[in-house]
C-alpha cells in the first residue's frame, strides 16, 4: 500500500529479504522506486519476494550477496546500478544477530570466541563500510543521493545487549555520522534508523523477562513492526527529505 | 497526503517556520488553527496561504502564557472541529545577548515563552488527546539546546528544557496512545540565526555538511511527516535539523 511518500526513483536494498528489508522493498515499490535488492540465503527467499513484489506490477531486480566478500560487495552495488540506470539511494538493512554458529539463543559475552567477533563485524560492519563507499562512488557522480542504515536501539542506547552485536551497530551510528559530513558536499544524505523490539525477526530468541522489561520501559506499551520502520526509511530516503542527515531516529516507542 | 483529515494547532503560525508549518500541514490535508502574539497582519497572511489549500484555518490572538485566551481557542478547536490530532509547540523567541547584560527579567521573558508556554499549551491540549487516547505532540527545539554551540544562554537552556519536558512527557502519556517528539532546527533561511555576525555564519556554513542553512519548508516537510500515521513508533525522540553540522 502506498504511503503518500515521494519515493526516490531507483534504490539498492542490501538485505533486502530479510524481515526488515523486505517490508522497505513493498513500501519503495509502494511508492514506485524501481528497485534492486541483496540476498544471502539462496534463491528462495529473494524469488519469494520478487514474486510478490511483481505481483503488484512492479519489476524488482535481485541479488546474491555475501557481505564478507568485498569483490562481491562491489559487483552488486555496480550491477545494480547498471540494471537500475543510476542510483538514487542505498538503504542497509542486513545484519547478523550473532557470529557465532546459531544455537537458539543469543550467546552471552563469555561464548563469543574472536572468530565469531570477526565475522559479526564482517558482516555487519565492513561489507556496508565498503558498500556505502561503492554507492556514495555513483551518487557523487550523479550529483546527489541518500543513504539510510537500519542499525538498532542497542548502538545509540544503553540497553541489555549482546556486546558484539552492540558494538557493531554502535559502529554504524559513528559511520552515519562521519558520513554525513564527508558526502555533505556532493549531495548525499546519510542517516540512520535505530530500531527497537519488532515482532516477527530476532524478536522470537529473546528471553520472557528481557520482552516484558522492554514493554514495560516502552511508553507505548507494545513492540514495533517492520513496517513503521519501513516507511521512516522511505522517507529518510525520499525527495522529500532535503536537509535531515546525520541523524539516529530512534524507532523504540519511548524506551 | 500525510495529514487528511488531521486538526492541527500551531503556536506561532503568524511568520517564520510557524506560518510554513500551517501553510504545509493545510497541503497535506490538514484543518490548521494557529495562535499568534501581536502580529495580526502577519497572521493574515498565514490565513491567505493556506487558505489556498482549500483547508479549514483558524487564527487566534494568544500569547501562549494567556490560559485564558489559550483555552478558549483549544475548547474551540473541541467543539468546532471535535478535536485536536496534533499540537505543535512552535511560538518561541530569541534575544542575543551575552550572560553579562543578561538580566533577570530577559531571562524569565524568554524562558517562559519558550519553554512554560510549551507546557501551558500542551497540558490544555492533552486533555482531550487523554479522553480519544491518540494524538501527536511535536515540540520545536533548536540545535542550540542540544549540542554545545555559542548561543544566547537563556535561548539554549529553554531549548535544552524543550527536549527534556518531550522525553519526561512521551514517557508519561505514551500508555494514552500519544506520541511527543521534538524537532531541532538548526539556522534557517530568514530566521534569528541570520542575525548573526557574518563571521559566526561563515563558520557555521564551514561546518554545515550541506554548506547551506535550512529553509523553513524543509524543516515543515519533516515536520509534516513526524506528526503523521506513518511516523507510529518514534516516541521521545529528537531530531536535529542542521544540514549536517
Amino acid at each position: 500500500m502506498a504511503s503518500g511518500t515521494d519515493h526516490p526513483t531507483r534504490v539498492l536494498v542490501i538485505g533486502g529479504s530479510g524481515h526488515v528489508g523486505a517490508e522497505i522493498c513493498r513500501e519503495l515499490v509502494a511508492g514506485g522506486s524501481r528497485l534492486a535488492f541483496t540476498c544471502h540465503h539462496g534463491a528462495g527467499r529473494a524469488g519469494e519476494l520478487s514474486a510478490s513484489l511483481s505481483d503488484t506490477g512492479h519489476r524488482t531486480h535481485s541479488f546474491a550477496l555475501d557481505l564478507e566478500d568485498l569483490q562481491n560487495v562491489t559487483q552488486v552495488v555496480r550491477s545494480a546500478e547498471e540494471v537500475l540506470g543510476g542510483l538514487d539511494a542505498l538503504v542497509v538493512a542486513s545484519g547478523l544477530a550473532t557470529g557465532q554458529p546459531w544455537t537458539g539463543h543469543q550467546p552471552g559475552f563469555f561464548e563469543i570466541t574472536p572468530t565469531g567477533f570477526n565475522t559479526l563485524m564482517a558482516v555487519n560492519v565492513r561489507g556496508v563500510f565498503f558498500a556505502c563507499q561503492e554507492a556514495s562512488r555513483i551518487m557523487s557522480a550523479g550529483g546527489g543521493g541518500r543513504i539510510a542504515i537500519v542499525g538498532s536501539v542497542d548502538g545509540v542506547k544503553p540497553v541489555p545487549s549482546p556486546p558484539d552485536y552492540a558494538c557493531s551497530k554502535s559502529a554504524l551510528w559513528g559511520l552515519t555520522q562521519s558520513l554525513s559530513k564527508e558526502l555533505g558536499r556532493a549531495g548525499i544524505l546519510v542517516n540512520l534508523v535505530a530500531p527497537g523490539i519488532l515482532s516477527g525477526g530476532i524478536a522470537g530468541y529473546l528471553s520472557q523477562e528481557l520482552m516484558k522489561d522492554y514493554l514495560r520501559h516502552s511508553a507505548l506499551r507494545r513492540v514495533g513492526t517492520a513496517s513503521e520502520i519501513a516507511r521512516v526509511v522511505a522517507f529518510l530516503v525520499s525527495p522529500r527529505n532535503t536537509y535531515l542527515t546525520g541523524q539516529a531516529v530512534v524507532l523504540d516507542g519511548g524506551l | 497526503m500525510w495529514l487528511e483529515g488531521k486538526r492541527v494547532l500551531i503556536t506561532g503560525g503568524s511568520r517564520g517556520l510557524g506560518r510554513s508549518l500551517c501553510v504545509v500541514f493545510a497541503r497535506e490535508g490538514a484543518s490548521v488553527a494557529f495562535t499568534y502574539s501581536t502580529d495580526q497582519e502577519g497572521a493574515g497572511e498565514t490565513v491567505n496561504q493556506v487558505s489556498v489549500h482549500g483547508r479549514p484555518v483558524v487564527s487566534a490572538r494568544a500569547s501562549v502564557l494567556d490560559r485564558e485566551s489559550m483555552g478558549q481557542l483549544v475548547a474551540r478547536c473541541e467543539a468546532e472541529w471535535g478535536g485536536i490530532d496534533i499540537l505543535v509547540n512552535n511560538a518561541g523567541v530569541s534575544r542575543v545577548l551575552p550572560i553579562a547584560l543578561l538580566e533577570e527579567e530577559d531571562w524569565d521573558e524568554l524562558v517562559d515563552i519558550n519553554l512554560k508556554g510549551t507546557y501551558l499549551t500542551t497540558r490544555l491540549v492533552l486533555r482531550g488527546m487523554f479522553r480519544r487516547r491518540s494524538g501527536r505532540i511535536l515540540n520545536i527545539g533548536s540545535v542550540a539546546g542540544i549540542r554545545p554551540l555559542e548561543a544566547p544562554v537563556h535561548y539554549a537552556a529553554s531549548k535544552a528544557g524543550v527536549k527534556g519536558f518531550t522525553e519526561a512527557l512521551a514517557k508519561e502519556v505514551g500508555r494514552y496512545g500519544i506520541t511527543v517528539n521534538c524537532l531541532a532546527p538548526g539556522i534557517l533561511e530568514g530566521g534569528v540565526g541570520l542575525s548573526l555576525p557574518q563571521y559566526r555564519l561563515d563558520e557555521y556554513l564551514k561546518h554545515c555538511a550541506l554548506g547551506r542553512v535550512g529553509t523553513f519548508e524543509e524543516v515543515s516537510e519533516a515536520a509534516a511527516f513526524l506528526v503523521s500515521d506513518l511516523n507510529s513508533y518514534m516516541n521521545g525522540g529528537t531530531l536535529t535539523m542542521d544540514g549536517g553540522l
